[in-house]
């Protein structure tokens, strides 16, 4: 076997360490003569380290068909494999640390969804105005000084209710029978936000935002804490 | 064992619905009157049979026939002795049958420790 071809596949390179100890890496036309026929010659300290990378990486990319010493074209097809390797565990950690920020949004969402002591500290609302159809104004008294917040609203053909344009980001958490609940932040406190219960007078038709503590979930829960009821008390007999 | 437990279960929900049937739940706009067994004993009797008054439109919630309506600090008791009729300036009239009542107010959030009444 010549022991100094550089185009040694795992196995030739496996037998020549057996038998004769590291290749020489250069190639054929490179080595002497001389040195070409007396192979033994060839283990020396300074190609040591490069015969032992050679058999590491067979041993690692064996699988891969990795051939480190078979010409450009094979050179370039590593140069995939790695690249391919680097944008994997590039995107693996992008979406772990999109997990994580996400992760932490939401706990500190939930955290002061739940304690109402933020929002009760933070913003103060006053009587809701009802501007006219489509408008209700909503003032706020912040640290900076007051304010009026006005909502847009219009009804769907199924006679939901919907928040066109607002300052403030309204969103509609619940509706049914009863009312909508609505949930109003904005940019003077961010995580924070105040809960409003939209109803609408049986006898007279009018309509009412009333706000209720945050930590509502149904509009239904909302309209009998208004009574100072439960939820499920919360069943008239008869109203107008 | 399971079934008669069940069966237990189930009683007590009927029993507990038709006691809440029972405790009638009736609302004119902004007040609901809620059947109670019986007005405290430290309430002290309210003349004019007002129920609900707003200041700034003068209209109120009020007695439309025979009824006592009792105090105790804060909270509003209606004494009926025959079935009578709530009325107001701008809402339905309610008739309630004879019984003892608790008028109680639509309230507003303003802070943890703060409500307020939005009867206006």
């Amino acid at each position: 076997m010549n022991t100094s071809t550089r185009g040694a596949c795992f196995s030739g390179v496996f037998t020549v360490a057996k038998n004769h100890g590291a290749p020489d890496m250069r190639m054929r036309d490179e080595i002497p003569a001389s040195r070409s026929r007396r192979p033994i010659a060839c283990v020396t300290a300074r190609t040591d380290w490069r015969h032992r990378a050679t058999v590491a990486a067979d041993l690692f990319y064996g699988p891969l068909r990795y051939r480190p010493r078979v010409g450009p074209e094979r050179q370039g097809s590593r140069r995939v494999v790695w690249a391919v390797h680097v944008v994997f565990a590039m995107l693996v950690f992008v979406g772990l640390l999109l997990c994580l920020v996400g992760l932490m949004a939401h706990e500190a969402f939930v955290r002061n969804r739940k304690t109402d002591v933020s929002d009760a500290e933070t913003v103060t609302a006053g009587r809701v105005a009802l501007v006219n159809d489509h408008c209700f104004t909503i003032p706020i008294d912040l640290p900076q000084g007051p304010t009026c917040l006005p909502l847009h609203f219009e009804r769907d053909p199924r006679g939901r209710l919907r928040f066109t344009h607002s300052q403030g980001a309204a969103r509609i958490v619940h509706q049914d029978d009863t009312g909508v609940l609505v949930h109003v932040s904005g940019r003077w406190a961010p995580f924070t936000y105040l809960a409003f219960v939209y109803v609408i007078d049986p006898s007279t038709g009018r309509p009412s935002l009333l706000r209720v503590p945050p930590g509502m979930e149904r509009a239904r829960q909302a309209v009998a804490w208004t009574f100072g009821m439960a939820e499920e008390a919360w069943t008239p007999s008869r109203e107008t | 064992m399971t079934r008669y437990r069940m069966g237990g279960i189930l009683a007590m929900g009927l029993a507990n619905a038709e006691r809440r049937r029972r405790m009638g739940l009736y609302r004119q706009g902004d007040i609901v009157l809620r059947e109670v067994s019986q007005v405290p004993e430290d309430a002290h009797p309210c003349p004019g049979g007002i129920l609900a008054y707003g200041e700034r439109t003068g209209h109120s919630h009020r007695i439309d026939g025979d009824g006592q309506v009792w105090r105790q600090d804060t909270r509003l008791y209606l004494e009926l002795e025959q079935p009578s009729r709530i009325v107001h300036e701008e809402h339905e009239t309610l008739t309630l049958p004879r019984g003892l009542y608790e008028v109680v107010g639509q309230r507003e959030y303003v802070s943890p420790e703060e409500d307020r009444l939005v009867f206006d």
